[in-house]
């Protein structure tokens, strides 16, 4: 019974150092909070605007869980289904979001380029120059 | 087929010269030249269908695709097919091999709310039309919506974007001869029309539309339209029905109607079973048909679909089978 209770708290524990995933852009941009659905529809390129401003959204690479996990909670769709939809936008001239190696250089554009918005996990939010513009709870 | 060539060879060369860190190539997504911000792609399809009486192959269309977004709120597009690179009728050969300007047009981004593009573009009605590559489709065939209601294509002036989150809008003006005339579907020089998207909840979206054209020297034909569209993980339902008036100039009058319903969905990973019932009524000729299409579409990789259907007409002779391999690269 003891080692279940300290199994329950481990996970516990676990689930707790767990940091939301944040979106992120640039505090020059106005604008203060986004809706799901605008974060999906930026990420699916059918926003174009952040405040007047060109959207510019930037993914992490396929692999990573972060992107894994934006995939399924905030587009909805597998990656079969992610598959057909960028081939729909391909063949129509727009191409999915730019894919930068890591969380640090996630931050680094956005914090360069107006209207750039990506998404790191909350514990590595340290910087000035960064506005938190919706969470995705964990 | 030489202007062909020569875009091609121009493509590669070009590519060729980029230092390797400035161009990137993934399968079904072209090459990507990060430098110009300009992508060069393709799309291929191989094409083959049979009823009791006739047979016919071909090796279709040989796409190629350019596009890219120079400045932030400007985008072009650039199409060129070559068409039947290969194609035999009942053993008999009717390979032409033209080359054709598809799209060509550029977008200027106003906001949100207005973008303007101007040239060469597919028509911005319906779920069928807008998506027309066989690799893109579900199924070769492709029902009687998009056939016999309006142009395929438009050379013009189109408006479009979002009115609010979950309301997109389109409209469309042509008043001039048209590029590639001879790749659309009907001959027309002057026509408007629109379309008016809204979303419902996360899953459904649901349209409507109308429009006007002239048949060029021959009358006109005024439509209008509904669709609908469901999609979940794995799972599609689609649905569009059409009617149109015609009138021409020696004062004959028909009427159109025509709709389908369409269900698709994936039965294992990368293959999904399509059903398809499709209705079409003409007066003037007093034409009604209807058909019911089965088919499995294959995707091994996301770049490549592999289908085959058979579609089953009211007049059993012409009872079809299609099939078709098609790629992006």
């Amino acid at each position: 019974m003891g080692v279940r209770r300290l199994l329950v708290l481990l996970a516990v524990l676990s689930l707790c150092r767990a940091g939301d995933i944040v979106f992120i852009v640039s505090e020059r941009v106005e604008v203060e909070k986004l809706t799901i659905r605008e974060v999906r529809k930026i990420f699916l390129r059918e926003k174009d605007f952040i405040d007047a401003i060109t959207a510019f959204p930037i993914n992490l690479p396929p692999e990573n869980p972060l992107r894994k996990e934006v995939e399924s909670r905030i587009l909805g769709m597998d990656e079969e289904d992610l598959q057909l939809f960028w081939n729909r936008k391909y063949l129509n001239g727009i191409e999915p979001p730019l894919v930068l190696s890591s969380q640090e250089a996630v931050k680094a554009f956005v914090r360069k380029v107006p209207g750039a918005i990506g998404y790191i996990d909350e514990d590595l939010l340290r910087d000035e120059g960064l506005k938190v513009v919706f969470r995705l709870k964990r | 087929m030489l202007v062909w060539l020569f875009f091609a060879v121009l493509a590669l060369f070009s590519l060729s010269s980029f230092p390797h860190e400035h161009t990137e190539y993934r399968p079904g997504r072209g090459f990507r030249i990060h430098s110009l911000k300009m992508t060069v792609g393709g799309y291929s399809t191989f094409f083959y269908k049979s009823r009791r009486d006739y047979e016919e192959y071909k090796l279709e269309e040989i796409s190629l695709l350019l596009y890219g977004d120079p400045l932030s709120r400007v985008r072009y597009f650039l199409e060129l097919e070559l068409h039947d690179v290969y194609r035999k009728v009942n053993g008999e050969d009717r390979t032409t091999r033209l080359v054709d300007i598809e799209r060509l047009y550029v977008d200027y981004e106003f906001s949100e709310a207005l973008k303007l593009r101007v040239g060469r573009f597919i028509t911005p009605l319906g779920i069928w039309n807008p998506i027309h590559i066989d690799v893109l489709k579900w199924t070769v065939s492709d029902p009687a919506v998009v056939a016999f209601f309006f142009p395929n294509f438009v050379t013009g002036v189109q408006l479009f974007g979002n009115l609010t989150l979950e309301t997109d809008y389109a409209l469309f003006f042509q008043n001039n001869r048209g590029i590639s005339e001879r790749y659309n579907n009907l001959l027309s020089r002057r026509s408007a029309g629109g379309e008016i998207r809204r979303e419902i909840g996360d899953n459904l979206k649901v349209a409507v539309n109308g429009g006007w054209f002239d048949l060029e020297g021959h009358g006109e034909i005024s439509f209008a339209g509904a669709n609908a569209l469901f999609t979940a993980p794995g799972t599609e339902i689609s649905g569009e029905m059409m009617y149109a008036l015609e009138r021409r100039d020696t004062g004959e009058e028909g009427r159109r109607f025509s709709y389908y319903l369409q269900g698709v969905r994936r039965i294992l990973p990368r293959n999904y079973a399509v059903l398809r019932y499709c209705y079409y009524r003409e007066t003037a000729e007093d034409r009604r048909n209807r058909a019911l299409t089965i088919g499995w579409n294959f995707r091994p990789y996301y770049f490549l679909s592999l289908k085959a259907e058979y579609q089953f007409r009211e007049r059993g002779r012409l009872n079809t089978f299609f099939a078709s391999v098609s790629g992006m690269f």
